[in-house]
């Protein structure tokens, strides 16, 4: 092996990674997976819909890009001159896709043979842009249509008004794809500046997995990308609103064509500002948490199934970065307002008794070998790999975070991450 | 890599199990599955039953002494479904656990094939009957509402009714899970009887892929199933029926942001292993893959949808186009779907859409290999359609198909039912 790969090697998880930088600036990574047919990469940007806001380097004014511009110009690279980019992938075999969240833009594909052509191709596409108008236009119908599927959905509806109803400022706040108003702003001229503004590859990861040749993977990557890009000329810098404590609005409702309601209750996270193997520390204390009250051996679960208040779709998780977080728990149920008084019940009464240590214990377990069976997928080792190196941990120190979880920890970040203050609860309602 | 092939022998009557021993997964999958004929008396019975038999075992009587094992066997994962292939109603039974070099040793498979076995074969019994009566009552309610939700994600909805309009008069027509009306009659004895019925006398398959030794599997399922078994037959596929002179139409009003245009065809059942490749490829070229004439032509060309796509029950002999529209378009995107089909019918398929449609065929097939669940799932479609040669025959047949043979399977096709979800006239924009 070439000497510009860093390799390191987590013997618990059974998992290895290597690491190197590409002429290019581009970080490399690669999760080298022996018997594997499938082969899988990924290319992460760090511009996500919260990234909207920054000031260029140099620059005296801030910008402001319209709501919705990352997944928009997600939409227009994954597209070029000649047609569609999901062409040239499936001429190759390969099922591509591409995908926006937050604070990252994903661009990906899977497949059995001819890696090499089809990361060639992922790498010119976004690393190529050329936004006409004509083609923005077009793109702009497509991406209307699909936020009014969304716009269909109890679960992305109640999802997206609790967001905006837990944060007061901070982007998270907006949908990812904006809305059918904000996107009639984005034109080929806004999309250049995002692009210009966050598409470097210091802001860039790409993680390969599969069984792969490191030295003609980081050999195809220099070709694709020879040169430094970019100049190397500093980054912008994001402007992220400072998020206020207390929520925006506690409760908020609509209603909508559907057979029952539907309800989720969230807490935006006090405890924000870092990330590091910290900042993965808090995520399994807080899902921790969440299955040890509400989860599928806990009392309560139990009782609200019995009651047919909740079904299978029942669901809690937490989720965040850096600079936000929120933990939400729901789904559909026909009483509401039961449902929600019970979850927070059960809350407030571990509070005062305290966590379980069986319990506590009971799910150390499954939390090792769910992760462990989840690590048969490419796909899933290489999304966590990616949200760890984003977050600024390692992922290889998951299995190790989860045996050191202290429930004395939990206790506390129950008290902290479930208060009242940080609370809103939203619901769909079936039209009268 | 040598191709992955099960081992199978028939253990009791109508009982096969199927082995694939491999050390490439840090999982083993157990998979059981009973086949019934689709009827409607027996439908909505077998399509609860699974649900039922996991809430507790005579052993674990109660859903969190079910999960509290579940999570001290390192989060093992026990599934249930019900699903429709053909007019067959498949049953299946899953575990997955953490492989034993990894986590816990050789007992973690053991106890998790015993609690498998539990669930099917010896479930808690009610004061009654052989079944718990609370929870038949419990998930009978629980059904109820999943059925009827179904509405909720309209999509699958359009596609659910374009399909019992189309079939009203078949099997097939039947939702896997019976309609609300035989839920309602349901009671616990119906439900215990079709379970004797059903472990004693439908055709089953245990596959295993993992840390599993050929012998020892065979014995111990063998030996899991010495419970009165009856010689049992095969069901029958399906049944085959012509389309109306006139395509039908059926529309339905609700207030949704979206259209959605759903297309009924009648096939034919494919004569020969040829055809049945040629049919999968077919429906590979119209609307599986984004370079497929669907996606291209309505969304990316036309820019009419968000969605487009198609789907084939190769056992049944139907196919069906789907496309999530804006209102108001259903004409124009009629017109572009259909003439998709009969591009297929005259043989007109460019070779960048029979070559990008051949290789992703192989390559889906290949991508089975890193799946233990797919792997199973792959080899009982397979020994359920009887075209159970070796995989490499499969293989062979999607190099060799050729414009000729797409062009004579879909000029067979006919469409039988236009099936049309949209707001009712004269509704404004702000209902969106």
């Amino acid at each position: 092996m070439s000497p510009a790969w860093r390799r390191r090697a987590y013997p618990a998880s059974g998992l290895e990674v290597l690491r190197a930088r590409a002429r290019s600036g581009l970080e490399v990574h690669l999760l080298p997976r022996p018997g594997y047919r499938r082969k899988f990469a990924l290319l992460a940007v760090r511009c996500g819909a919260a990234d909207g806001a920054f000031l260029p380097a140099g620059a005296a004014r801030p910008v402001e890009l319209p709501d919705g511009t990352a997944h928009f110009l997600e939409h227009c690279l994954f597209e070029d001159a000649r047609g569609s980019v999901f062409r040239a992938f499936a001429a190759q075999g390969a099922s591509a896709n591409a995908y926006t969240m937050a604070t990252r833009t994903c661009y990906l594909f899977g497949c059995t043979d001819r890696f090499e052509a089809s990361l060639r191709s992922l790498l010119r596409f976004v690393g190529r842009p050329g936004f006409r108008e004509a083609q923005v236009r077009r793109e702009r119908l497509v991406i209307e249509q699909e936020i009014r599927s969304g716009e269909d959905s109890a679960g992305w509806r109640a999802h997206h008004d609790l967001l905006g109803a837990l944060f007061l400022r901070h982007p998270v706040r907006t949908a990812i794809a904006g809305d059918v108003e904000s996107i009639r702003r984005i034109d080929a001229r806004v999309l250049d500046r995002c692009y210009r503004a966050y598409y470097r590859p210091e802001e860039m990861l790409l993680v390969a997995s599969g069984e792969l040749d490191p030295g003609r993977l980081l050999d195809l990557v220099d070709a694709a990308w020879p040169r430094r890009r970019g100049g190397g000329a500093p980054s912008v810098r994001r402007l992220r609103p400072a998020e206020p404590r207390g929520v925006r609005q506690a409760r908020v409702e609509r209603r909508m064509d559907v057979s029952q309601p539907y309800a989720l209750v969230g807490f935006k996270d006090p405890d924000v500002g870092y990330g590091g193997e910290r900042l993965l520390r808090k995520s399994l204390e807080v899902s921790m948490v969440l299955e040890m009250v509400l989860g599928r051996g806990g009392a309560l679960f139990h009782r609200l199934y019995e009651a047919g208040l909740v079904d299978d779709g029942f669901g809690s998780w937490y989720a965040g970065g850096r600079d936000h977080g929120y933990a939400v728990l729901g789904g559909e149920t026909p009483g509401p307002e039961r449902f929600v008084e019970a979850t927070l019940s059960a809350l407030d009464r571990a509070r005062r008794r305290g966590l379980s240590r069986a319990a506590f214990c009971r799910l150390k377990r499954k939390t090792l070998g769910r992760h462990l069976r989840y690590s048969n997928s490419l796909e899933f080792v290489a999304h966590q790999h990616v949200a760890a190196e984003l977050g600024g941990y390692e992922a290889g120190r998951y299995l190790g975070a989860v045996d050191d979880l202290d429930l004395g920890d939990c206790a506390r970040r129950l008290e902290l991450q479930f208060d009242e203050s940080c609370r809103a609860v939203a619901t769909v309602l079936p039209l009268q | 890599m040598a191709e992955a092939v099960f081992q199978s022998q028939v253990v009791a009557p109508g009982v096969t199990a199927h082995v694939l021993p491999t050390d490439r997964f840090r999982t083993t999958v157990v998979r059981c599955q009973l086949v019934a004929a689709l009827r409607r008396s027996t439908v909505a019975a077998l399509g609860l039953l699974p649900y039922v038999l996991r809430r507790g075992t005579r052993r674990l009587p109660g859903m969190r002494a079910m999960s509290h094992r579940l999570d001290s066997l390192y989060g093992a994962g026990l599934h249930v479904d019900v699903s429709k292939v053909g007019e067959m109603q498949i049953l299946g039974f899953q575990i997955e656990v953490v492989s034993g070099r990894i986590l816990g040793g050789p007992s973690v498979l053991r106890q998790g094939l015993g609690l498998l076995w539990d669930v099917l074969l010896r479930p808690a019994r009610g004061r009654r009957t052989a079944l718990r009566e609370d929870w038949v009552e419990q998930e009978r309610e629980q059904m109820r509402r999943f059925v009827a939700g179904l509405a909720n994600d309209k999509a699958a909805y359009a596609l659910r009714r374009c399909m019992a309009s189309m079939c009203a008069l078949e099997p097939f027509g039947l939702y896997e899970y019976g309609s609300p009306r035989a839920l309602a009659r349901l009671g616990p004895e119906g439900l215990a009887e079709a379970h004797l019925r059903a472990v004693r006398g439908l055709p089953i398959h245990v596959h295993a892929v993992g840390d599993v030794e050929p012998a020892v599997f065979f014995r111990q399922v063998g030996e899991a199933f010495r419970v009165g078994r009856r010689p049992v037959l095969a069901p029958r596929l399906a049944h085959s029926r012509g389309a109306p002179r006139s395509p039908r139409q059926v529309l339905e009003e609700r207030d949704v942001a979206q259209a959605q245009l759903c297309m009924g065809y009648r096939t034919g059942r494919p004569r020969g292993e040829a055809d049945h490749v040629a049919l999968g490829f077919a429906n590979g070229v119209l609307g599986v893959f984004p370079h497929s004439k669907l996606f291209q032509n309505v969304r990316e060309r036309a820019a009419l949808a968000y969605s487009a796509s198609s789907s084939v029950d190769r056992v049944k002999g139907v196919a069906f186009v789907h496309c999530g529209i804006a209102h108001g378009t259903h004409r124009a995107a009629q017109r572009i779907a259909q003439r998709q089909v009969e591009d297929l019918a005259r043989g007109r398929v460019t070779r960048h859409e029979m070559e990008s449609t051949r290789e992703g065929l192989l390559q889906a097939l290949h991508a089975v290999e890193d799946d233990p669940a797919q792997l199973i799932e792959l080899d009982f479609q397979r020994l359920l359609t009887g075209h159970d040669g070796p995989l490499a025959r499969t293989l062979d047949g999607i190099q060799r198909v050729t414009r000729e043979d797409l062009r004579r399977v879909v000029g067979r096709w006919r469409l039988d039912t236009v099936y049309l979800l949209t707001r009712p006239a004269g509704a404004g924009e702000a209902s969106a």
